[in-house]
């Protein structure tokens, strides 16, 4: 975990105070972890970056709905989040995008394909889960985050995010088993 | 072996205690099935750790950093009403459009009988009648 100069709860409270440095701070502090997950969590770079935008805004104009200074990173995860599943909603994109089949033989074992190729069928198999599990499974991997953040971000008990990390996990190897030999292990 | 798989996950995630460590480690050492679903749990593990982050846009930038002058920030609220709107690509339900349009139309009645038409003035023209004056003069040229 990075370490800053001044803590979220400190940079909250500058925000809350109207300290105009702070929404630019914030913003550098938190773009790529809240593109990263908007961008993989829609498979869209334009929808991420409206997302975000979107979630700056609501941010800024809603400060004093933020109860908790120090909870200021999973506050601008779930605004996300739930501006991510609104555009999911709207473009009826909830349903799993499209087969890596026809990119790749499901012959060729994943870890001895080139990087570049890797990472596409990577993302394809993750753009094939469903979006409840690929938001768990974003936010525990990529931003490291606990159970317990993730479970409030996206508004579900700690069991049901255990549950539907472990459904994640199981069927991303699944769809990931022909790419997996096990001689390549 | 529903239950190791979820020992096993939970390993992943740092999240065993000692005991559930002990048992796993157990099984692990006996079943070569787990033991290929591990590597395989870690092999994609390291594989999504591995892609590499997408690059924030510029465009993005551009746009945050101009929301922290505090006269954008005042017209934030409609913004994103208007973005709402345009979002939702101007769809309106037919009784939404009839009460517009009657708001419309009374909107512009008010307008046409109050604002445009110049109040009318009331001006007083007396007419007096006066008996001419006659002037007599004793002088004469």
């Amino acid at each position: 975990m990075p370490q800053y100069p001044i803590s979220d709860e400190q940079l909250a409270i500058r925000l809350q105070n109207g300290d105009n440095q702070a929404p630019t701070q914030i913003y550098e502090r938190y773009k790529q972890g809240l593109y990263s997950f908007c961008y993989h969590l829609l498979g869209d770079g334009n929808s991420a970056e409206d997302v975000v935008h979107e979630t700056f805004i609501k941010a800024l104009t809603g400060k004093e709905r933020l109860q908790n200074p120090a909870s200021l990173k999973s506050w601008l995860f779930t605004i996300a989040r739930n501006e991510a599943f609104a555009v999911l909603n709207r473009t009826k994109k909830l349903r799993p995008l499209s087969d890596t089949d026809e990119i790749f033989s499901e012959d060729t074992p994943l870890m001895t394909l080139e990087t570049n190729e890797r990472t596409k069928v990577l993302e394809t198999l993750l753009n094939q889960l469903l979006p409840q599990y690929k938001e768990v499974l974003l936010l525990r991997e990529f931003e490291s985050m606990n159970y317990e953040t993730i479970a409030a971000i996206t508004g579900t008990s700690i069991s049901s995010v255990k549950s539907k990390l472990f459904k994640a996990r199981k069927e991303l190897m699944e769809k990931a088993k022909p790419y997996i030999r096990e001689d390549a292990l | 072996m529903k239950k190791n798989e979820e020992l096993l996950n939970r390993f992943i995630d740092n999240d065993l205690n000692d005991e559930e460590m002990k048992v796993l480690f157990l099984e692990l050492s006996t079943n070569e099935v787990l033991r290929t679903q591990f590597r395989t749990l870690q092999t994609l593990r390291d594989g999504l750790l591995s892609i590499p982050s997408p690059d924030v846009p510029l465009t993005l930038d551009l746009k945050i950093k101009s929301l922290s002058s505090s006269s954008q920030l005042r017209l934030l609220p409609n913004r994103s009403v208007l973005r709402r709107v345009v979002d939702k690509k101007f769809t309106l339900s037919i009784p939404t459009f009839a009460a517009t349009v009657l708001l419309l139309l009374m909107g512009s009645y008010i307008a046409a009988t109050t604002i445009f038409v110049q109040k009318q003035k009331t001006e007083y023209v007396y007419v007096v009648e006066m008996q001419p004056v006659i002037i007599r003069s004793n002088y004469s040229n």
